[in-house]
C-alpha cells in the first residue's frame, strides 16, 4: 500500500515537473514572439495609421445584460476610440433592469426604421434597433434574453463592417487598442481570422473620462492575485501559443474577428459559458478541416482594462463557471485530440489543455493525498511531502517571475519600484493558498457540470466608485466577468 | 516706484541707441533686422555683462552694442541679426548665465522691428514687461505685432499636449488670442463662454467623440459665426464629407504645413 | 525511490537558480528603466528652451542650430526622438528644416553607420530613424535589409522607411515587389506605406493595373482608394471581369465612386454581373450617385435572385426622386412575390423614417418627404397602410 502511494506521489511529482518544462517552452516562445510584436508597435505611428483609409472599418459588439449602472460611461468611452471608421453596437440582452432605457435617455435614441436586418446567423429575433444621428456610430439593439453568445450573434447580424470585435460591457478599451489590433490584421489579412487582446485588471487604477489615467496595483488581495494571474496567462502564455499558432482562447473581454470566418462557423454557440473559447476552437477546426492557411494572432499591446471580482463569492463563482466551460469545450471537441489532421492545435494545444488545465485538479489533489497518506504511515518521510510542496511552489514562482520579466522588457505599465516589489512578493504568496483555491474551484466547476448546472452564477454590478484622489476621478464598477 | 523709473530709463537708452544707429547708417542698412537681448541679474552684474558681451562678440565675430541701467539690467542690441539667430544667441547667453549666476537672472528676447526709430512705445512696452519678469532660468519671448484683425481668438481642442503648445506658440506669435482645451467637454465649455472666432479641433478627442462635438458646436452656433476648422489625422473621404455636412469651414489633415494652416485660418477670418 | 527524490532535488536546485537569475534580471531592468526615464526627463527639461527655439523658428531662411555645448549619447537620443516626432507631424519647408538640423547634428551619419551593423535589430532601428529623416543615401542599405528579412511585422517598418526616403519610382517599385513577395494580401497596408512617399507614382500604379499580375492589380486598386487615377475608368471596367472575385468587387467599387464614368451601358452590365456582391454594390451606388437615367435598370433589378441586390435597388429607387419612388410604388402595387415584398419593405421604411423625431430636417428633406407622401398617396390612398395589405 505504501509503495503504491509513494509511486503515485512520484508520478504526480513528475507531472508537475513536466508542466514546468512545458510552461517553460511556451514562455520561451513568448520571448521569441514578443520581440517583433513590440518593435513593430514601437516603430508604428498609430495616430497616423488610425486615420488612414487602409485600416478596415470595425464593428464593436457590446453584449449588455443588467448593466444600467455602468453602461453609459462605457459606451461614451467606446465612442472616443482612436479609429477612423467604426461602430459600437450595444446588444441589450433582455435585461431585467433599465439598461435599455438609460441608453435611450442618455443618447436620445429613436427607433431606427429604415434598415432591415438580414439574419446570416441564427439568433433570437431582434425587437428594435435604436439610433441617433447625433451619435452616428452608435446602435443599440434590443432583443429578448438569449445569453451572451446569442447577443453577439445578433450584433453580427446587424454589423455593417468586415471586422468585428467583441467587448464586455464593463471593460474599458485604451484609445489605441483598436488600431493596434487592426495593424496586426493588416499585416496579414490573408491568414488572420482572430486576434486576441491583452486584458489587464483596472482595480486600483484611476479612471478619468473613461480612460485609465494612472496605472496602479489593486489594494485588495483578490484583484491583486488576479492581476498577476492575468499577466502570467496573457504574457507568459498567450504570446507563446500565438507564436506557434496554437492559441485556444481569445478573451471574450476583447478580441477581434474576421466576420466572414465567424459566419462560416455558424457564429457563437449558445447556452453555455466558455463561448469565447468555443468560437476559437470552431475556427481552428473549420480552417484545418478545409486546409486553409490561417492564424489566430495575439496583440499584447492592445489593452483592455477590466474590473476584476473583489470578493470571494463572485470570484469563486466566476472560476467555477470557467471550469465548467472548459470541461464542456474539451468534451465536445475530444475528437480533435492527438489527430495529426489538426496539426499544432490537435497535437499540442488540446492535449496540453486536457492534461494540464482540465485534469490539473485531479492530478494535484490526488498526488498530494497519496503523499500525505504515505507520510501519515511513516512520519520519518516528511521530507518527501516537503519536496513535493516545494516543487509545486517553485514551479509556480518561476513562471510568475518569467512573466514579470516579460512585462518589464516589453510593456512597463507599472512604473514604480515599489509596485515591482509588491508584485514579486505577491507572486510568491499566490502559490501559498490562492493557487490551490483555483484548483479547488475548477474541481467544483466540474462537479457542477456533471450535475448539469447550467446557470451563469453570481454576477453583481455595483455603482461607480469615486476614487478618493481627484474630483473627477472614477473607477469602474465591480463585476464578475468572463476572460 | 523705483522699478518703474528704471524701466523707463532702460527703454530710453535703448531707443536712443536705435535712433543713433539710424542716423549713422547709410540707406542700405536701414530697415535691417535688430535682435534685442535683455538680461537682468542683481548679483555680480558688471562681471556677468562683460562675460556675456565677450561671448556674443566671439559668436558674431564683431563688436556688440550694449546698454545698462542701475547696475542690474542690460540690453544687448544686435544690429543686423535676425530673429532666429537672436533666439539662438539667447540660448548661449542663458548657458553662460547658468554658469555665472545660477538661477539669479531673467532673460528676454525681442526685436526692434521695422522703423523702430519711429516707435518709442514699443520699447516702453518691452521694458515694462521685462521689469515684471520674475527671475527664472527661462527665455521669455517678447513680440509686439501688428495684429491682423484686432484681437481675434482661436480655440484649440487637441488631446496632444505638445501639439497644443506648439500651435499656441505659433498663433500667439501671429497675434491671436489663444484658448486651449485638452478634451471635448472642456472645448465645448470654452466655446460657450468665450465665443472664439475660430475653433481648431481634432476629431480624436477624449470625453466626447469629435463628430459629436461638431454636432454640438453646430447646434450652439447655427449661423456659423465662429469658423470651425478640423485639424486631424483622419484622412478618410467619408469623414471629411461628414464634417462639411456638420458645417465645418475647413478640413486640414496631418502631417501639416504650419504656414498653410495659418494661411487658411487667416483666410477664414477675412 | 531515492532516484526519484534525487531527481526532485536536482530539479529544485535548477528552479532556484533560474529564479535567482530571473529576479536579478528583473530588478536590473527596473532600475535601468527608472534611471533612463529620470535622465530623459532631466534632458527634456534642460533642452526645453532649445526646443522652443526650434519650434518658434521653423519658418524662414536662417538654419537651425544644435543645442549649445557638447551632448552625451543618451542626451542625443532623447533629442533625436523628440525631433522625429515633429518631423513626422510636419510637411514641406518646416519638415525639411528639421531634417537639415538632424543632418547638422550628425544624426543621419550616425544612423547610416548603424545600418552597416552585423546585428539585425540595430539595422532595423537605424532603418526606422533613417526613414524618418528621409535619407535617400540609406535606400540601398535598407533595400538589402528588406530583401534579407523573413516575414514579420518588421518588414513593413523597413518598407515604410524606404517609401519615405525614395526619390525614384524604381525604388518604390522594388520595395513593393519585396513586400508583396510574402503573399500575405497586405495590399491595403502597402498602399498606406506608398502614400508616405512624396513622389508621383501614378504611372507605376497604371502599369500595375494594366499588367496581369493579380497581386499588383490588388495593390493598385488599394492605392486608388485615396490616390485616384485620372482616366482609369476603362481599365477599371475591364477589371470588373477579372478572374479574381475580390478584384472584380474592388474594381467595381472604385468605378462606382465617380458618376462621370458610370455610363448607362456600364450600369446595365454591372447590374447583370454574375457576382451578387457586384450587383448589390452597383444597385446601391446608382442611388447614391443620383443617376436618374438608371431608374428602369433598378426597377428590373428588383427582381434579382439575391435579397441584398433587391433591397439595395429598392433603396436606390427611393433616393432617385419622384420618378424613382414612383417606380418603387408601381413595383409594390403591380408585382407579386419577392419583388413586391422588397418594394413594400423599403416603402414602409421610408414612410416610417418621415415620422421619426429629432432628425435634422433640411429644406431638401422636407421636399423629398412631401414628394414621397404624395406619390404614396396616389398609389395606396392616404390612409391605407402598407402593412395592412
Amino acid at each position: 500500500m505504501r509503495e503504491l502511494l509513494l509511486g503515485y506521489g512520484s508520478v504526480a511529482m513528475y507531472y508537475v515537473m513536466a508542466v514546468t518544462l512545458i510552461y517553460f517552452t511556451i514562455l520561451f516562445f513568448s520571448y521569441k514572439g514578443v520581440y517583433s510584436m513590440i518593435k513593430g508597435a514601437v516603430y508604428s505611428r498609430f495616430q497616423s495609421l488610425s486615420g488612414s483609409e487602409s485600416a478596415p472599418p470595425v464593428s464593436l459588439l457590446v453584449p449588455a445584460y443588467n448593466e444600467e449602472l455602468t453602461i453609459i460611461e462605457n459606451v461614451k468611452s467606446l465612442l472616443t476610440l482612436n479609429y477612423h471608421t467604426y461602430e459600437v453596437i450595444v446588444v441589450n440582452d433582455g435585461s431585467k433592469d433599465n439598461t435599455l432605457q438609460v441608453l435611450i435617455d442618455a443618447f436620445r435614441l429613436v427607433p431606427k426604421e429604415d434598415e432591415t436586418i438580414r439574419y446570416s446567423i441564427d439568433c433570437t429575433p431582434i425587437r428594435q434597433v435604436y439610433h441617433n444621428p447625433a451619435y452616428p456610430n452608435l446602435y443599440v439593439v434590443d432583443k429578448p434574453n438569449g445569453g451572451k453568445a446569442d447577443s453577439l450573434n445578433a450584433g453580427i447580424n446587424l454589423s455593417h463592417y468586415p471586422l468585428i470585435s467583441s467587448i464586455d460591457a464593463d471593460s474599458l478599451l485604451e484609445k489605441d487598442a483598436l488600431i493596434r489590433m487592426a495593424r496586426v490584421y493588416m499585416e496579414n489579412p490573408a491568414e488572420t481570422v482572430a486576434i486576441g487582446g491583452n486584458v489587464r485588471i483596472a482595480n486600483g487604477c484611476t479612471i478619468r473620462d473613461g480612460v485609465v489615467a494612472d496605472v496602479k496595483l489593486p489594494k485588495k488581495i483578490w484583484p491583486m492575485f488576479q492581476t498577476l494571474e492575468y499577466m502570467k496567462a496573457f504574457l507568459g502564455g498567450r504570446i507563446g501559443w500565438s507564436h506557434i499558432n496554437g492559441l485556444i482562447i481569445v478573451s471574450g473581454a476583447f478580441g477581434m474577428f474576421r466576420k466572414s470566418a465567424v459566419i462560416d462557423v455558424g457564429g457563437y454557440r449558445d447556452g453555455y459559458p466558455g463561448e469565447d473559447m468555443n468560437i476559437i476552437i470552431k475556427l481552428h477546426r473549420h480552417m484545418l478541416e478545409n486546409k486553409l492557411p490561417y492564424r489566430v494572432a495575439y496583440c499584447p499591446d492592445a489593452v483592455c482594462w477590466t474590473q476584476a471580482p473583489d470578493t470571494y463569492r463572485i470570484l469563486s463563482s466566476q472560476r467555477k463557471r470557467w471550469g465548467r466551460g472548459n470541461l464542456k469545450n474539451m468534451l465536445e471537441n475530444r475528437d480533435m485530440l492527438l489527430r495529426p489532421k489538426y496539426k499544432v492545435f490537435g497535437l499540442l494545444t488540446m492535449p496540453y489543455n486536457v492534461i494540464f488545465e482540465t485534469l490539473n485538479p485531479y492530478f494535484k489533489l490526488t498526488g498530494l493525498l497519496a503523499l500525505i497518506g504515505y507520510v501519515a504511515m511513516d512520519m520519518t518521510q516528511w521530507r518527501v511531502l516537503l519536496t513535493f510542496a516545494l516543487i509545486n511552489f517553485l514551479n509556480g514562482f518561476v513562471m510568475a517571475v518569467g512573466s514579470l520579466v516579460l512585462e518589464e522588457l516589453a510593456f512597463r505599465r507599472y512604473t514604480r519600484m515599489r509596485d515591482l516589489v509588491k508584485m514579486t512578493a505577491f507572486s510568491a504568496l499566490m502559490f501559498l493558498g490562492y493557487y490551490q483555491l483555483g484548483v479547488l474551484w475548477r474541481l467544483q466547476g466540474h462537479i457542477e457540470f456533471l450535475r448539469k448546472n447550467n446557470s451563469w452564477g453570481v454576477m453583481t454590478r455595483q455603482s461607480w466608485n469615486q476614487e478618493p484622489s481627484g474630483g473627477d476621478a472614477q473607477a469602474v464598477a465591480q463585476s464578475g466577468k468572463i476572460a | 516706484m523705483s522699478k518703474r523709473l528704471e524701466a523707463k530709463r532702460l527703454n530710453e537708452v535703448m531707443y536712443e541707441k536705435v535712433v543713433e544707429r539710424f542716423w549713422r547708417s547709410d540707406e542700405s542698412a536701414r530697415g535691417e533686422p535688430c535682435g534685442i537681448l535683455l538680461v537682468r541679474c542683481p548679483q555680480s552684474f558688471e562681471e556677468t555683462t562683460r562675460e556675456i558681451r565677450t561671448r556674443l562678440e566671439a559668436e558674431l565675430e564683431r563688436s556688440v552694442e550694449a546698454v545698462t541701467v542701475a547696475n542690474r539690467e542690460a540690453a544687448f542690441l544686435l544690429f543686423g541679426v535676425a530673429w532666429s539667430r537672436t533666439h539662438y544667441l539667447a540660448l548661449r547667453v542663458k548657458q553662460e548665465l547658468m554658469r555665472l549666476v545660477p538661477g539669479e537672472f531673467a532673460i528676454m528676447i525681442a526685436d526692434a522691428g521695422e522703423h523702430a526709430e519711429r516707435n518709442p512705445r514699443a520699447f516702453e512696452k518691452m521694458a515694462d514687461l521685462f521689469a515684471q519678469l520674475p527671475e527664472a532660468p527661462e527665455i521669455v519671448i517678447f513680440q509686439e505685432h501688428v495684429q491682423p484683425g484686432g484681437t481675434q481668438s482661436v480655440l484649440l481642442v487637441d488631446g496632444d499636449e505638445e501639439m497644443r503648445r506648439y500651435l499656441e506658440l505659433r498663433f500667439r506669435l501671429k497675434g491671436y488670442r489663444v484658448l486651449a482645451a485638452e478634451n471635448g467637454p472642456q472645448g465645448l465649455d470654452l466655446f460657450r463662454k468665450m465665443k472664439p472666432d475660430v475653433v481648431v479641433t481634432d476629431l480624436n478627442l477624449t470625453g466626447m467623440d469629435g463628430f459629436h462635438l461638431l454636432t454640438r458646436l453646430h447646434r450652439e452656433d447655427p449661423n456659423a459665426s465662429s469658423k470651425i476648422v478640423v485639424f486631424t489625422d483622419n484622412r478618410v473621404e467619408e469623414s471629411i464629407n461628414k464634417c462639411f455636412e456638420l458645417g465645418v469651414a475647413d478640413y486640414i489633415t496631418r502631417p501639416f504645413s504650419p504656414v498653410e494652416l495659418e494661411e487658411r485660418i487667416e483666410k477664414l477670418l477675412q | 525511490m531515492h532516484s526519484n527524490l534525487q531527481a526532485a532535488y536536482w530539479f529544485i536546485g535548477v528552479l532556484v537558480a533560474v529564479i535567482a537569475v530571473g529576479l536579478a534580471a528583473l530588478y536590473t531592468l527596473k532600475l535601468r528603466d527608472i534611471r533612463r526615464r529620470q535622465a530623459a526627463e532631466a534632458y527634456q527639461a534642460k533642452h526645453g528652451d532649445w526646443f522652443t527655439y526650434v519650434l518658434a523658428n521653423l519658418d524662414g531662411e536662417e538654419p537651425l542650430y544644435p543645442p549649445p555645448g557638447s551632448l552625451k549619447p543618451a542626451e542625443l537620443r532623447v533629442i533625436q526622438d523628440k525631433l522625429i516626432v515633429w518631423i513626422e507631424q510636419l510637411r514641406g519647408a518646416q519638415q525639411a528644416k528639421l531634417i537639415a538640423l538632424c543632418e547638422r547634428m550628425g544624426l543621419v551619419e550616425r544612423q547610416l553607420k548603424r545600418l552597416e551593423s552585423p546585428f539585425e535589430w540595430v539595422k532595423l532601428d537605424a532603418a526606422y530613424y533613417l526613414g524618418c529623416m528621409r535619407s535617400h543615401q540609406a535606400v540601398p542599405g535598407m533595400m538589402k535589409l528588406l530583401a534579407s528579412m523573413r516575414f514579420s511585422p518588421m518588414v513593413f517598418i523597413v518598407g515604410r522607411a524606404i517609401a519615405k526616403c525614395a526619390r525614384h519610382t524604381e525604388e518604390l517599385r522594388d520595395m513593393v515587389h519585396l513586400l508583396l513577395s510574402h503573399k500575405k494580401e497586405s495590399q491595403p497596408l502597402v498602399a498606406d506605406i506608398l502614400a508616405e512617399s512624396d513622389l508621383d507614382y501614378s504611372a507605376m500604379l497604371e502599369t500595375f493595373l494594366r499588367g496581369g499580375d493579380a497581386d499588383r492589380v490588388r495593390l493598385a486598386l488599394a492605392a486608388m482608394q485615396k490616390h485616384s487615377l485620372a482616366g482609369s475608368g476603362d481599365l477599371l471596367f475591364k477589371l470588373t471581369a477579372s478572374d479574381n472575385a475580390d478584384i472584380r468587387l474592388e474594381a467595381s467599387k472604385l468605378l462606382l465612386r465617380d458618376a462621370a464614368v458610370v455610363t448607362e451601358e456600364r450600369a446595365r452590365k454591372l447590374l447583370a454581373h454574375p457576382d451578387a456582391d457586384v450587383r448589390a454594390q452597383a444597385a446601391q451606388a446608382l442611388g447614391r450617385l443620383g443617376l436618374k437615367p438608371c431608374v428602369k435598370l433598378l426597377r428590373t433589378s428588383l427582381a434579382d435572385a439575391e435579397w441584398q441586390v433587391r433591397y439595395n435597388s429598392a433603396k436606390s429607387l427611393a433616393k432617385l426622386g419622384e420618378e424613382g419612388f414612383t417606380a418603387l410604388c408601381e413595383a409594390a402595387e403591380e408585382e407579386t412575390g419577392a419583388v413586391a415584398e422588397t418594394a413594400r419593405t423599403v416603402i414602409q421604411e421610408e414612410m416610417k423614417s418621415h415620422e421619426s423625431p429629432s432628425l435634422g430636417r433640411s429644406v431638401e428633406w422636407v421636399a423629398v418627404r412631401d414628394m414621397q407622401r404624395f406619390v404614396y398617396g396616389n398609389f395606396f390612398g392616404q390612409k391605407e397602410l402598407l402593412s395592412d395589405r
